[in-house]
């Protein structure tokens, strides 16, 4: 089940893959728009922060492509059940996209790679924009967490007063913000304050957000700047950290609605799901292959939860175990996971009871041309197993009972040669070595690592197992 | 206003600040200033204040007139004045500036300071900290670090890292009149957010960390300063990978560059941008502050677990290579006692030598040992057995007086009776190990061997001895396939067996200690095995199995606490206490032939590698690492709950790292008492239930992968800690499941265990015999349930669920049915605690999702047989908190609560009529991140609070204000 496990763990996860969503990130968006009629007469769009791209996703599709999301995630095309054709879209619509790395292409989305809080990015925008003016700005930026709690709350916050900044910038008169900001001491501050530029601003966790989570998101509507006011001075405007909450009363000084948005009676993010649901007798699971890969994994360390994780990276297929681009140790700890749990599937519960295969990071290799991710490679070490009887498996390391080979690598040797009617543990086990063998070789690219010794040679051998060892390149050994 | 006065007492967290002095030590953890003294050999906390409030503190920097001390947290800055002999602490003046303070420092021989801010400004005070100026740089973007460099306002350089890869170099004083401050250099070849800068004056090198996993060295010629001025080029000199995740620290040293991470590594490089030193420390969790003197040569490190560690920059090593000129192939070598070295060759021929001296001499050649051979020295290293395959069996023994070595014991043997193993018993006895796993048992007197005992290996395949040791009035062996027996002197067959007690590539060692009977055993799989001899049964009994980070174990330096093992091509030396590697050595592996001479003070490695002879000597002060403060959890702690005993809390935790800890603290010292690892994931939950015998209980553990594991404390014992049984779903279908909460108690006599899981139920299990059998379940909706606890209403148990929807859910355990709920928050509830008021009334507080604090007051009632819920009054509070309310505590009179937004809050309450009125009493703002909950002990006139997270704090709270 090894693939299967996030499905498990996280329902708005395997919803998004189904639906196609590049992150699962996107359904935040959704139940936000859905709350908010935030799409209402949109036309043209900003997306701050927007790698992998699952905002812009949803942006693209409804404002470009006319196509109906429902607050379930679900496309639901249009009326007529047909999804407009590229000659009725929207060619009025305008979807700029920012983030520091690079996304793959969207329809009807503009991308620029930049700072959103160095001033020259902001002008870019602006230019971008050709006069024009934005009914929406949405900004789901958060840093590189760093583990340092205060310091990416603070660079969280400075997120936002870049994205704000920029909005000010571009949005119309009535046009409306949306920001994703932690839940930490000195941020209510700052939303305090947006309230002096936009009409109405709430607060909001949507209902795909985890628990734990302190993500939560500010919403701003209708903007109406005072007489006057100039964005290029926000930062000191809003200046935040000269305030703090100590004298509070706990007779509520500010009040800012925390709302959940998301039906309540809907799914759980926390919740684990099974695959199949009895109350849901018509939807049947399949497992389904994850969306559209991001053309850097190194976004992923830059969310702040680990639910943002991209689908991209969990499901290991031999062909990604040899080298796999994982910049950042929560990424390859989170492959190992996997793919223990891949190895513990095809070992039905004998690896279980032995031990689990050792999977190792063996080396980072540095970047290749110009490619700005780096690259893992792992290896895999097998577990021993022995069984004696009907069958003969052996797969075992045999260092020679002489230390006299200076050069002697451990070796491993497999004999394997079960009839039908072999015990059934025997046949598992064959089989979960044939599955590891092939693991092992793509992973290692070393076809000899794992002798194959066939029945002839194996009728050779079985008289006198104790005493076979393998033949080792010194020469020397008897 | 505040009715009751708070009051820090101890803080485990991370240590993001740190300042090494000529025999102090400043660190910075949390809001507190911790100092402590330290020389080569020990270390001791002096004194600890709270410098800030609510904030920890991110830089340390003294004057150049050394009694004043520069600090800075978040966009505070402050001054001490500072005594170090009297340690006096007085504050003289504090900012706060608008921004960030990413670094700030004394210029102008003490006179003025200025710090850099995380928008690239520039800030310029004096010496009180009274704003002079401010100055912008024309790139307005974030940093994330910078440097500061040179000590006069006119030099001073500005060294800033950006988001966006680069490093801008600038300068304050270019020009002073513009609005905007000229960026004279960018140095691009990072690829990521820079994390690191450092520059030191007189220094023709720029050291820089990224993101990007790399460190790069750049180079210039000449002074900085005067580079700037010209259109010299500062050039990429190296880039350096050695790091597996983030870099986050760099210093640059005379002769070194020292360089700290996320993946909890310190790399030793040289200034050439060679790698020669890599060190694990703090667990493996990240680093975040490091500070050197090279005078000293040392290095401290503050880490994300909590801990400080000082190490050697360089460990003082010897290094010898002897060329074997013979013609053979040397095979196996030992040290002896006097630090000889004695070598047998592939034709048998036997050498002395020394490597000191670089002498080498051979001293017999002994045919029968041509192409096979063992060699094996005695424990008090004056002693060597020789053997082979025609069974011929040699003893030389070193000559202390004269140095010299003398064949003193032979025995003939029979032709074709090879010997597959010898091991060392004593001085005395040795053990051999012959065709079909015959043992013969050895001993040497008067230049004969005499036979003693013959004993035989079970029947395995490749039937021989890989270890053995003598273990009380019997041996213990080990034998080829991880099998380890105990014999007697009257038997063939071995009077006790135990199986793979370690895996197929054997034991590697053995070791018995007579005074504490305890039998230690090595293995090629990782494990360490414990096992007591009980004297009068003669029986071996099983203690523990312990998993290390290396496969292959070699041997246990007792007193030192030192297991050899290897990992890869490396040997490594592992210190037991701190797990730790204290030293790692590329050898070539295992394979070859080596020894290892431990001594008191000192220790010597030898190998064999093509032909060479290879001698490292060192002493154990040269390399050995020291804690200045032991580490605690590597990440959250989830759980945490506090017993007192004898006037200490004993706190168990359990969190992210999947380790389950146990602490003692006695008011003053924090000490870690023990680290259990069993959890396959992290550990989300504990509950104690107290057995009959005070010194008992049991500890129940919970979380990932549906795991729960039964502990006993009895703290009348030396581990007090033990696991009696482990519960986990093989079903893979619920192995994802995670236990996020446990409640037990005895009900009809049974001791219930409740958990609630995130897949919408709640398992009831009940405990047999020491193991946990599921009774019965409890089915709520697909919700994650995160809290449970058990209410008694008459003779009738009620349970008490909480979800992710907000609701308080009520069951009655004997039908199994839902009765009541009370909507209580808009979204999870995360903690909650509970008063019975009397027979039927309850009042329930709890913390939520969203950042409420909520009262329920209600009653039970009973209607024909079934039973009811009625509210009497609420009560909420939703403007206090700003995060989620993570924990909560509520006593008769006062309640608490603690929050992601590190407030730790107090109301004072009474209930009128069935109205809750509610005061508040007072804020204690912590520096622990992540608030995971709280654990409170009430006295009269004070609480005592335990709060953790990432981290905990220790507070006390006075409320007789
Ligand atoms: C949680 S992800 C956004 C996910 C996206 N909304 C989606 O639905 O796919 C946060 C993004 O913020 C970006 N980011 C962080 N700091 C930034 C900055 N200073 N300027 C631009 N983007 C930034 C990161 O690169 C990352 O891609």
């Amino acid at each position: 089940m090894g693939k299967k496990s996030k499905d498990k763990r996280d329902i708005y996860y395997r919803k998004a893959k189904e639906q196609g969503w590049r992150a699962r990130s996107a359904f935040k968006l959704i139940q936000l728009a859905d709350k908010f009629n935030l799409f209402d007469g949109v036309t043209k769009a900003v997306d701050l922060c927007a790698a992998p791209g699952s905002w812009s996703q949803v942006l693209s599709r409804k404002l470009y492509m006319c196509e109906e999301i429902d607050a379930e995630g679900i496309v639901t095309i249009a009326s007529n059940g047909i999804a407009p054709p590229p000659e009725m879209w929207n060619r009025d619509a305008k979807i700029i996209a920012v983030d520091l790395q690079p996304m793959s292409p969207l329809p009807g989305v503009i991308q620029l790679q930049g700072d959103i809080t160095q001033f020259s990015t902001a002008q870019n925008i602006i230019t971008k924009f050709n006069g024009d003016q934005a009914d929406l700005v949405v900004c789901d930026g958060a840093p590189d967490v760093s583990g340092l709690h205060d310091m990416d709350v603070y660079v969280q916050s400075q997120l936002l007063l870049g994205a704000l900044h920029i909005a000010c910038n571009v949005l119309r008169r009535g046009g409306n913000f949306v920001a994703k900001m932690f839940r930490a001491k000195q941020n209510h501050l700052l939303i305090y304050q947006l309230k002096t530029i936009f009409q109405e601003v709430s607060f909001h966790k949507p209902t795909s957000s985890r628990n734990s989570s302190t993500e939560a998101f500010v919403v701003a509507l209708n903007y109406r700047p005072p007489k006057g006011f100039n964005p290029t001075l926000l930062t000191n405007y809003l200046g935040i950290g000269k305030d703090n909450f100590d004298g509070l009363t706990g007779i509520n000084k500010f009040i800012i609605p925390f709302i959940v948005s998301g039906d309540l009676s809907g799914y759980d993010a926390d919740a684990t799901y099974p695959l199949y649901q009895d109350d849901e007798p018509e939807y049947e699971y399949r497992y389904t292959e994850p969306v559209q890969p991001p053309l850097r994994v190194g976004y992923l360390d830059n969310s702040p939860d680990p639910e943002d994780l991209p689908m991209e990276l969990p499901e290991l297929t031999p062909q990604h175990i040899k080298e796999f681009n994982l910049p950042y140790k929560r990424h390859r700890d989170y492959v190992i996971e996997q793919f223990k749990m891949l190895m513990q599937d095809h070992s039905y519960d004998v690896a279980i009871a032995s031990d689990v295969p050792q999977v190792k990071v063996e080396k980072v290799l540095p970047a290749i041309n110009n490619e700005d991710f780096n690259r893992v490679q792992l290896s895999i070490t097998l577990p021993e197993y022995t069984i004696e009887g009907d069958g003969i498996l052996i797969s075992e390391e045999i260092p020679h009972p002489q230390r006299c080979c200076e050069q002697m690598k451990p070796t491993f040797l497999k004999l394997y040669d079960y009839t039908d009617d072999a015990p059934e543990d025997l046949k598992r086990v064959c089989q979960y070595y044939e599955q590891l063998n092939k693991y092992f070789n793509e992973a290692t690219g070393e076809e000899n690592n794992i002798l194959n010794v066939n029945a002839n040679t194996l009728e050779q051998y079985k008289n006198d197992i104790s005493t076979f060892y393998l033949p080792c390149s010194c020469g020397k050994c008897e | 206003m505040a009715l009751v006065k708070f009051t820090g007492k101890l803080i485990k967290t991370d240590v993001t600040a740190i300042k090494l002095l000529e025999n102090h030590l400043l660190c910075g953890i949390g809001a507190f200033l911790h100092v402590y003294s330290i020389d080569e050999t020990a270390s001791s906390l002096l004194h600890k204040l709270r410098v800030f409030n609510g904030v920890r503190i991110y830089g340390i920097q003294l004057s150049e007139s050394g009694n004043k001390v520069l600090l800075h947290a978040e966009n505070q800055i402050k001054v001490y004045s500072m005594d170090l002999k009297s340690l006096e602490f007085k504050e003289i003046a504090c900012v706060e500036s608008s921004d960030w303070v990413l670094r700030a420092k004394w210029i102008d021989s003490d006179e003025n300071i200025v710090a850099i801010s995380m928008h690239n400004v520039i800030e310029y005070y004096t010496k009180d900290l009274e704003l002079k100026k401010s100055i912008v740089c024309e790139e307005r973007c974030i940093l994330y670090c910078a440097n500061l460099s040179y000590n006069r306002w006119e030099d001073l350089v500005v060294l800033s890292g950006t988001v966006f890869s680069e490093v801008l170099i600038w300068k304050p004083s270019f020009d002073e009149g513009a609005e905007l401050c000229k960026v004279l250099r960018r140095l691009t070849g990072h690829n990521g957010v820079l994390f690191s800068i450092h520059h030191v004056p007189g220094m023709e090198l720029i050291c820089t960390t990224s993101d990007d996993r790399s460190v790069i060295l750049w180079q210039f010629d000449g002074e900085l300063q005067d580079v700037l001025k010209t259109n010299e080029e500062i050039r990429l000199k190296k880039r350096m990978y050695g790091h597996k995740a983030r870099v986050f620290g760099c210093q640059l040293l005379t002769n070194h560059v020292v360089s700290i991470g996320e993946d909890g590594f310190l790399i030793v490089w040289d200034l050439n941008g060679n790698l020669l030193r890599k060190i694990e420390a703090h667990q493996n969790g990240r680093i975040w502050s490091v500070d050197c003197s090279e005078e000293r040569n040392m290095i401290v490190t503050g880490g994300g677990d909590s801990g400080v560690i000082v190490f050697p920059i360089k460990p003082l090593m010897m290094i010898d290579h002897l060329e074997f000129q013979e013609k053979a192939t040397p095979k196996h070598l030992v040290l002896l006692e006097n630090n000889d070295i004695v070598l047998i060759t592939d034709k048998g021929c036997v050498y002395q030598m020394n490597s000191e001296s670089d002498w080498c001499r051979l001293m017999w050649t002994f045919e029968e040992f041509e192409s096979y051979s063992l060699l094996e020295v005695s424990s008090c290293r004056k002693m060597i057995a020789l053997a082979g395959f025609k069974g011929v069996i040699r003893v030389i023994t070193l000559n202390e007086s004269n140095g010299k070595l003398e064949l003193t014991a032979y025995h003939r043997g029979i032709e074709k009776d090879r010997t597959y193993s010898l091991h060392w018993l004593n001085c005395k006895h040795i053990l051999t190990c012959g065709i079909d796993g015959l043992l013969y048992l050895w001993r040497i007197e008067n230049g004969a061997l005499i036979l003693l005992h013959i004993s035989q290996l079970p029947k395995i395949k490749e039937r021989w001895s890989t270890a053995a040791c003598l273990c009380g009035k019997g041996i213990a062996v080990g034998d080829r396939k991880g099998n380890l027996h105990y014999y007697d002197l009257h038997d063939l067959n071995p009077m006790q067996t135990f199986k793979r007690t370690h895996n197929h590539l054997g034991i590697t060692n053995l070791h018995y200690d007579s005074t504490s009977g305890i039998l230690t055993t090595l293995g090629r799989n990782s494990r360490v095995c414990k096992f007591k001899l009980d004297s009068h049964t003669r029986q071996l009994e099983l203690l523990t199995s312990d998993k290390l980070p290396f496969t292959w174990l070699c041997s246990m330096v007792q007193e030192k606490r030192i297991i050899t093992a290897f990992s890869g091509n490396d040997f490594v030396l592992w210190d037991y206490k701190t797990r730790r590697v204290v030293l790692q050595l590329g050898c070539g592996g295992g394979h070859r032939s080596w020894d290892f001479n431990p001594k008191h003070s000192k220790f010597e490695y030898v190998y064999i590698k093509n032909k060479t002879i290879n001698v490292i000597k060192s002493e154990w002060s040269c390399i050995n690492s020291r804690d200045i403060i032991k580490g605690f959890h590597v990440n959250e702690i989830n759980s945490l709950r506090c017993l007192k005993r004898d006037g200490c809390i004993y706190s168990l935790s359990g969190g992210e790292d999947t380790t389950l800890r146990i602490a003692k603290y006695d008011g003053q010292n924090f000490e870690n008492i023990d680290v259990l690892k069993s959890h396959l994931s992290s550990i989300r939950c504990l509950n104690l239930y107290q057995l009959e015998d005070e010194s008992k209980c049991f500890l129940f553990s919970a979380g990932g992968r549906g795991q729960i594991i039964l502990w006993q404390l009895d703290f009348n014992k030396e581990n007090i800690c033990n696991q009696l049984f482990s519960y986990y779903e093989a079903d893979s279908n619920l192995s994802e499941v995670r236990v996020m909460d446990l409640c037990s108690a005895k009900i009809n006599d049974e001791v219930l265990l409740f958990a609630a899981c995130s897949d919408g139920k709640i398992k009831i299990y009940s405990m047999q015999n020491d193991e946990l059998k599921l009774a019965k379940t409890l089915e709520y909706k697909l919700k994650c349930i995160l809290k449970v606890t058990l209410l008694t209403y008459e003779d009738e148990t009620i349970v008490v669920s909480m979800a992710t929807d907000g609701y308080l859910v009520f069951w009655d355990l004997k039908t199994g049915y839902k009765f009541g709920e009370i909507k209580a928050h808009i979204s999870g509830i995360n903690s909650f605690a509970f008063r019975k008021m009397n027979e039927d009334i309850f009042l329930f507080l709890t913390g939520g999702d969203d950042n409420a604090l909520t009262m329920n007051l209600f009653k039970i009632v009973r209607n024909e047989n079934e039973l009811g819920l009625e509210t009497i009054s609420d009560y909420s509070n939703d403007g206090t908190h700003v995060a989620q309310v993570s924990g909560v505590y509520l006593d008769e009179e006062y309640f608490m609560a603690t929050s992601l937004d590190q407030k730790l809050t107090i109301f004072k309450y009474d209930i009128l009529n069935g109205t809750i009125l509610v005061r508040y009493a007072g804020v204690y703002n912590s520096t622990i991140s992540d608030a995971k909950g709280i654990e409170v002990f009430r006295s009269e006139k004070s609480l005592e609070i335990v709060l953790y997270g990432l981290g905990i704090e220790i507070i006390n709270c006075n409320l007789s204000v």
